[in-house]
């Protein structure tokens, strides 16, 4: 027998204020635990989806809009290629993929065409909606998840082998737009004049609804060299983690490349950090909240339980119990209560998850492992907070004056 | 050798002070029985807790052999009541979750002692107070003066050298408050040890070789039949 026995021989004595107090840090816990599942899973499964959407930052020269960019003139500024070295030399987490390019509306054949230059397998990398056509080199797939099989099976494990993809655009092959190929008549082998420089069609780019229909693409130091422009670039569209978005990337990137323009490509990503955001303001405010009612919650029982047992505190200090003692029996008693209110918490808060998450979320829930740490710590430190006040009160309560109230 | 001298307890209330004892000076040897008695509000209860380091006079001091009881730290304090005093309350206060042994083992568990010897030390306890085979009851399931003899066992628990006792037949029937004071008799005289009862019942105030009266926080009568003399 020690004083831990004492301390279990009361909890079991008083089994229903026990459990009355336990179910109300319990319940308390899992509500956050609940939340943190189901928007930890939400988040990821969004951020998954919107990097499979492809590029979502656009770097454009400081004085170019994105109308500049997509209108292609003549006039459009742009800014020297040497600025995607910068980019990928800073090794900033959450950049998956940079696509450098350089754009010129132009006449070809009697049609008006946008002709861009571009790094191939960057180009294509950073457009999903071409894999499905069946490009030569267009099988990688880039997501945030570093356990993305797609990527593991191209050998892209390593993110900075994947921003060396192999340039597989020969410098007289070209790209059409499905637009092109069907006002021009062109055929995949046919060949075609640019600037009067031969080309070779090698692939016409299925329909995917956007200005990139009415595209020609060529290597784009060919471009360059056609353009006489030099190493530059219209823009770098950059494919970036939404998650790293929303940590701040857009202004990691602005202090890399002061000079330019930094943008995400539709509102989409902005929506999405915007939700993120909302889902942790919420979570923190759930979390704050339990806190103070499971603290107040801890607090009330203890001093109640403090009050019950006077005669027994008195009776230990009389047969010899410091008040370091008498504080102990109750704290241990305490923490017992926060680990059980954490580990209760978090098994009904992740099995309420998995339950209500396909439901609520159309996502499949798992369990985050982590939030069974987090969650006992958060519980102990909820019971400890409210016991505070009670344990003092019980360590300095005058033996005495007990004594003689019995 | 218990030392009171100039002993005096104000407490202060909301309705002004009260002077629950009043200079009160006198010397227990080792091996006394001792019995106070008195009206409600005389005293006894505050001069008994006093000696047991449960309350600091306001005035005063009380030594036992070298240990100063008014000026020693409260860690000081703690050892003293779990080593050299016993208590044994009209309440009885035992802990109503343990069962009796453990109860008994109690002071033991405070003083840190080796689980082997402290359960051989309760089982030694309960079968001096006769109640062995009840060991493992509950406090609700023993009688109230089985339970009293519980709370004498857990007072012995230490071997201490004075036991210190509050009204201890105060909720028991005649025969049951003989049995009890029978006990304490025995102890004082097989085992030596000091015994300071207080009590309202005359009849048990005469187990006590020395018998004291106190009224109004003053000792108004002093009898000894052998080891007490009273200071002046």
């Amino acid at each position: 027998m020690d004083l831990n026995t004492i301390v279990w021989k009361e909890l079991w004595l008083r089994k229903s204020q026990l459990v009355s107090s336990l179910l109300a840090i319990t319940l308390g816990i899992a509500v956050v635990v609940g939340i943190q599942t189901v928007s930890v899973v939400s988040e990821k499964a969004v951020n998954v989806k919107l990097d499979n959407l492809g590029a979502n930052i656009l770097v454009l020269p400081q004085a170019a809009s994105v109308d500049d960019y997509y209108s292609a003139d003549i006039d459009a500024p742009t800014f020297p290629e040497s600025y995607v070295e910068r980019v990928e030399a800073s090794a900033l987490p959450g950049v998956d993929n940079l696509s450098p390019k350089l754009t010129r509306r132009m006449t070809v054949n009697n049609a008006q065409v946008i002709l861009t230059g571009i790094l191939p397998a960057n180009e294509l990398a950073s457009k999903p909606i071409w894999m499905i056509g069946g490009l030569d080199g267009a099988g990688l797939k880039l997501t945030c998840d570093p356990q993305n099989t797609a990527n593991a099976d191209h050998g892209y494990k390593d993110e900075k082998l994947q921003r060396k993809a192999v340039d597989s655009l020969k410098d007289d092959d070209i790209l059409l737009g499905s637009f092109v190929a069907e006002k021009m008549n062109i055929k995949e082998g046919d060949s075609l004049k640019v600037m009067n420089k031969q080309f070779k069609v090698a692939k016409v780019i299925p329909e995917s609804g956007t200005i990139d229909d009415n595209r020609i693409y060529a290597h784009l130091h060919t471009v360059q060299n056609l353009l006489g422009t030099g190493p530059q670039v219209s823009a770098i569209e950059i494919m970036g983690c939404c998650s790293a978005i929303s940590d701040g990337l857009l202004g990691k990137l602005r202090n890399i490349l002061p000079d330019t323009r930094i943008t995400t490509i539709g509102q989409i990503v902005n929506t999405q950090i915007e939700t993120n955001r909302l889902m942790k303001k919420i979570s923190l405010v759930f979390l704050v909240i339990i806190v103070l009612v499971g603290a107040i919650s801890i607090g009330n029982y203890m001093w109640a339980n403090v009050e019950e047992r006077r005669r027994e505190i008195g009776m230990l200090i009389t047969v010899g119990a410091t008040r370091l003692v008498i504080q102990r029996l109750f704290l241990t008693k305490s923490l017992i209560l926060g680990i059980a209110g954490g580990i209760f918490g978090y098994i009904i808060g992740t099995i309420a998850a998995m339950l209500l998450g396909p439901q609520i979320a159309g996502l499949s829930i798992r369990p985050i492992p982590v939030l069974l740490l987090l969650s006992v710590l958060t519980a102990v430190v909820i019971c400890l907070m409210g016991s505070y006040l009670p344990v003092r009160r019980a360590a300095k309560l005058d033996p005495g004056h007990i004594m003689q109230e019995f | 050798m218990l030392i009171i001298a100039n002993l005096s307890k104000v407490y202060h209330g909301r309705h002004g002070d009260v002077r629950a004892l009043d200079d009160i000076s006198l010397r227990i040897n080792t091996g006394d029985f001792v019995t106070v008695t008195g009206g409600s509000g005389s005293g006894k209860t505050t001069l008994l807790l006093s000696i047991g380091g449960l309350i600091r006079p306001t005035t005063g001091t009380i030594t036992y052999g070298d240990f100063d009881l008014c000026s020693s730290p409260e860690k000081d304090l703690a050892y003293y009541r779990n080593k050299k005093v016993g208590f044994v309350l009209q309440t009885f206060n035992l802990i109503p979750y343990l069962d009796a042994i453990q109860n008994v083992m109690v002071p033991m568990v405070i003083q840190g002692s080796k689980n082997g010897a402290m359960q051989d030390r309760a089982d030694a306890l309960m079968r001096k107070v006769g109640l062995y085979e009840r060991r493992f009851h509950l406090p609700r399931e023993l009688s109230v003066g089985q339970q009293q003899r519980v709370a004498i066992a857990r007072a012995l628990a230490n071997e201490p050298e004075m036991i210190l006792a509050d009204e201890p037949t105060g909720n028991l029937d005649p025969s049951l408050a003989t049995e009890v004071l029978g006990i304490f008799q025995e102890l004082n005289e097989s085992e030596g040890k000091t015994i300071i009862m207080v009590t309202h019942s005359p009849d048990a105030a005469k187990f006590g070789l020395v018998r004291m009266h106190l009224k109004d926080g003053r000792l108004e009568t002093f009898q000894s039949q052998s080891k007490v003399a009273r200071d002046g």
